[in-house]
Formats: structure tokens, sequence, C-alpha cells
């Protein structure tokens, strides 16, 4: 590909990168906009990858914007391999391609999210049946060893058996998603409990009950000490305990760092991920970040840390797209909180904010579980500043809105947690107009009448 | 864009709004055939919260930069550029309840329809998505406690 000149350089065709592009057409109509991604697709769900295995989501449909979506906003995308950025001059204001060639931008967005890590494990390393969970082809792959382990058990009369390492998020969803297939799903973790990042000891313990209900069998406190096989495939599992499993297939999903190499080699500062402004412009002019590789001020915690969830990522790119096209009134990114969603087969959890508080520290915490539902709301200073919704869904946006606003709780009544979701009738009379109210017409009084009172 | 706003000094917990809504949002487009032959396909969108004391009717809010959209992994829930109006394509949506966890008015839901649970929202009655139609809960309101009124602006970002 020949070299090029470019008003703005978005690195990364995910979330973040497409929601910024769409940004910087919306309030520059003029400059042109190049997006490079390493993945040979179109945006796609990302996310989607589990639903897409268990047969609830389709490729065509895995668009996350619509057909013709890079015309419509006027901008060039190039992906695939020979696409991906291999270096930057932050000085010269050029970006170098696999292929060689060279752009050179206005302003630059990395937006280049996370990569799994694979944890160190012997025989792990060059396996042809050991995957990742992360894109559209690590989906494939899985997909493809998922099929291929039903097949050989049915034929060996046997039963069909995967093994995930790790149980945050991806490693359960994954989990989640070939449990259709095989028989047996032994998730390994080595915390003392599954999904440690946003769940609590007692949480936990129930999602790993219902889990099991599905045949996914989670072993918390252990992990794999070594991974044996003939040749190109592993065939089976040491624990740390000695004990051995038998797989078809493995995932190791232990967790995912920013992809951030190419901005701090290039000189950019880094924290626990890349470290910008609240324009966020990272220490390299022009050089703006958005998404998962970015660290984030917790507004619940002060904590600064990466925060890889979809949502964050498009608020993120938003912001950098409009400060990078010098938007008028532009607000500047002032951190955020966690805020997740996932359903495991029929139950679903969501969970927001503070989950685990620490001691001593002022929180304190409501809790109740009732069969299969587990509730959980965290306080401090008399505001709402996290949840674990567990089989109880409703109306869990509304409690999201009273972190986010830092509301009283005096004000609302007391049942309005435990014991039932939260309404717009439990806020005040002038609250809920407000809440309930907006860009409501001046001529009209709250009866909808226009002649004055 | 055009609102629907509740006024819950009007509200007398009817909840014939709803029907209207479930009526519109089945296939036949009949009040007995959707309530007791269309089985739970048919949903509606606006939700009556409350009791005969205090009532108020809910729907989306068609917000100027809605977190649902912000939040949807998979492209479902947009916002139309041109009519504001925020909707759902329920081929695409997986029920994630991404939406439903940042929606800070509780108007979006997931229910079961055919089989698959989606994220089910009001579309302001439209014939196709982000079209506005004439919304059937504001016309099926005894009181006027839903009105459908030009909105002072919010309409795109």
């Amino acid at each position: 590909m020949s070299d090029r000149i470019v008003d703005y350089l978005v690195i990364g065709n995910s979330a973040a990168g497409v929601t910024a592009a769409e940004q910087i057409r919306a309030n520059d109509a003029q400059g042109s906009v190049l997006i490079v991604g390493r993945e040979p697709y179109a945006v796609y769900g990302r996310p989607l990858i589990s639903y897409l295995i268990a047969g609830r989501t389709t490729r065509e449909q895995m668009g996350w914007k619509g057909p013709g979506f890079y015309d419509r906003i006027g901008a060039e995308c190039l992906v695939g391999p020979d696409a991906e950025v291999v270096s930057l001059d932050p000085e010269a204001h050029t970006a170098t391609l696999a292929d060689g060639s060279v752009v050179t931008y206005g302003k630059c967005l990395l937006a280049t999210g996370s990569i799994p890590f694979t944890p160190p494990i012997k025989g792990l390393e060059g396996r042809e049946n050991v995957h990742t969970f992360f894109t559209l082809d690590d989906a494939e792959g899985v997909w493809g060893d998922a099929r291929r382990a039903r097949q050989d058990a049915d034929a060996e009369g046997r039963p069909a058996r995967a093994v995930v390492i790790g149980s945050g998020m991806i490693g359960l969803k994954a989990a989640e998603a070939v449990a259709g297939y095989v028989d047996e799903v032994c998730v390994l973790e080595l915390a003392e409990r599954i999904l440690p990042a946003v769940l609590d000891a007692q949480g936990s313990e129930l999602l790993q009950r219902l889990l099991g209900r599905h045949g996914i069998v989670c072993r918390p406190g252990l992990s794999v000490q070594e991974v044996c096989g003939d040749g190109g495939r592993a065939t089976s599992v040491v624990l740390t305990n000695g004990e051995r499993i038998a797989c078809d297939f493995i995932v190791a999903a232990v967790g995912v760092r920013p992809n951030s190499t190419l901005a701090v080699e290039a000189g950019a500062q880094q924290g626990r991920g890349l470290v910008c402004g609240p324009d966020l412009q990272t220490s390299l002019p022009d050089v703006y970040a958005a998404g998962d590789l970015v660290q984030v001020t917790d507004v619940l915690t002060g904590d600064e840390r990466p925060l890889a969830l979809w949502p964050n990522a498009v608020q993120q790119g938003a912001c950098a797209g409009r400060h990078m096209a010098g938007a008028l009134d532009v607000e500047p990114f002032d951190g955020a909180f966690a805020v997740n969603a996932v359903d495991f087969f029929e139950d679903s959890l969501l969970t927001a904010g503070v989950i685990n508080p620490p001691e001593g520290e002022g929180y304190e915490t409501l809790e109740r579980q009732e069969g299969d539902s587990y509730v959980k709301f965290v306080m401090k200073d008399g505001r709402l500043c996290g949840y674990i919704l567990l089989g109880r869904p409703d109306n869990a946006g509304v409690y999201t809105a009273l972190i986010k606003n830092g509301a009283e709780l005096s004000t609302f009544p007391e049942e309005a947690f435990l014991d039932r979701p939260l309404e717009n009738l439990d806020f005040s009379h002038d609250d809920r107009w407000e809440r309930l109210h907006a860009f409501y017409p001046s001529c009209l009084d709250d009866r909808g009448w226009k002649e004055a009172r | 864009m055009k609102r629907i706003y509740a006024l819950e000094r009007w509200c007398i917990d009817c909840k014939r709004c709803e029907v209207a809504c479930r009526v519109f949002h089945s296939k036949s487009r009949d009040a007995v055939r959707a309530y007791r032959i269309e089985g739970d396909g048919p949903k509606n969108r606006i939700w009556v919260e409350g009791t005969c004391a205090a009532s108020l009717a809910l729907n989306c809010r068609h917000c100027a930069d809605p977190a649902c959209v912000q939040g949807c992994i998979s492209g479902a829930m947009q916002k139309n550029p041109e009519t504001g109006i925020v909707t759902v394509d329920p081929h695409r949506c997986v029920g994630c309840r991404t939406c439903a966890t940042l929606c800070p008015f509780g108007a979006v839901r997931i229910e079961e329809v055919a089989g698959r649970e989606i994220a089910i929202k009001c579309d302001l009655c439209g014939e196709r998505l982000g079209e506005a139609g004439e919304p059937r809960c504001v016309a099926a309101c005894p009181n006027r406690a839903l009105i459908y009124v030009e909105s002072e602006g919010g309409s795109h970002e």
C-alpha cells in the first residue's frame, strides 16, 4: 500500500475507535479519517462471540454498525494483518503499518483495546486446540473444537470435555458457550472463588451452583500445572493438586492487559494503562487514547486502572473523537465506574461499582439470598456505591443512576432495595418530574395545559 | 422530536396504555387475540408503576445521549440520527441486559419473545424502526395523562 497523509488516524477498529471516528466526522465534516485494524473484519460486537457459539446470534448479525457504515461517515478503513500499526513516531506524526507503508497524521487515536495474556503453563504453548477467547477468530477456533469434541466423543462413546483456565467474565462466557457442545466443562480458577472481580464470596458460591446445573464444574483454588498431549493437540491437564483431567480442548482466559505497547515504545506515559488528560490525550502530543488501554480514575474509589468494558470504550471513544475534532462545549472525561451485565443460561448477573468494600473505611452493606437470587447493595456516607443483582435484574439501571448521581439514600423507602426493585415513584415528586420530563415544552404546565394556573 | 410525557396527576392506574401498546405490538392488532391467543409474544412497552393512590406510566424517554445505545454490545440499540427515536432491532439483540443496567428509568426491559430474551422498549409506534407513528398509549389514555408533544431539544446529539 502506498504512503498516505490523513488528518485523523484511528488505530483500532472496535468500540472506541469506531465511535471516535463517528464523532470526529460529526464535528469535522472535511477532515480525512483513516481507521486501521488488525482483525480482517468490519467492526463487530466483540462480546457477542460467546453468543455466536451458543447459537444466539449469527456472523451477519454481529456487525456492530450497519452495512455501509464507513462510507456513510466518510472514513477509509483498512483492516487485516497488513494494516496493523507496528510503530509510531509522535515527533514526525507518522505511523508505520505492517506492510511497511507510512501514514502521516494530524492527530492520532490509539484504540487498540486489550490483549489476552497466555499464562506461563508448561506444555500450553503451541497446541492447536488451546485458544484464547477474545476475537472472532478465537471464537471460530473454539467453536470448531467444540463441534469436533462432540463428534469424537460420540464416535468413541465417551463424554466430551473442555477445560477453561480462568473464571473471569471471558472464561465463564466461554464455558457457557461450549457447554452446549460438550458434556463436561471444567473451569479452573486460581483465586478462592469464581468471578472474583465482580462477585463476593456468597454470590460466587451461588453462581457456581447455578453453573453446575448446566454441566459446568468450577474448581476455585486450582490451576493447571501442566498441559499434556500428543503432538499438536492437548489431551489432558495436570492440576496444581496433582489431579489429571482429560480434555478435548482448552480455553485460556486468565486475563487481559492493555494493548499499549505501541504507545509505550513511542514514549507515552503508562501507569496501569495509558495515562491521559481530561481530553484523553496521552503524554504524547496529538496522540489520544480511548478504551481498554486507558488508565481510568474510578470515580467511586479514586483507584486508577483500566476499565475494560464495552460501554466505557464507547464513552471514551466519543469523548476523544470530539476533542480531536475540536468540538465546541466538549466535556472532559473525568472518570467512570464499572457496570457489568452478563447472563449465564437463564440467570442474569448485573453488578456495578464497589462490590467488595475494604473493611474499616465506613462502607455498609445490605445482602439477601433467596433461592437462586442474591442481592447486595454497598453504601458509604448514605450513598449507594455498588450492587450485585444475581437473578433479580429488574430496574437495575435505576440503581446505576443512584450511584452515578450520588443520590442520598435517606429519601428512598427502605424496602426499595432488598424487598423490591426501586421505581420512579420512589423518587420525590420534584425529582421524578425532573428525571422523566427532559425537554418538556416550556409552554405547558405539569397538567399538560397551556393556560396559566 | 415529539415525545410522550406522562402527567401523573391525571394517571388513574387504569393500564389502558399498556393494553393499547401490547395490542399495537401484536401480530393481529386485536386485543382479544393479543392477550388470549398470541400467548406471551406481544409485549407492552409502557408500564404503569404504583397503585390507584399514585401511579405513573413509564416508557422510553428517547434521551439526547442514551446510555442504552452507548452500552449496547450488539449494535441493536440505536438512536436514529434524523428522528432521534431510540429503537432496538429484535433480530440483533441478544438480551445481554447491558441497556437495562444503564437506563436510569427502567424503561428498557428484557422479555422473552419467540423463545429469545430480548430488549423491549417504546418505539413510538413506528411501522419501521426509527420512524414515529401515532403512539397508541397516548390515544388510549382516557384522562390525558399521556401527551405526545413537540419537545424542546435533545433529538440528536
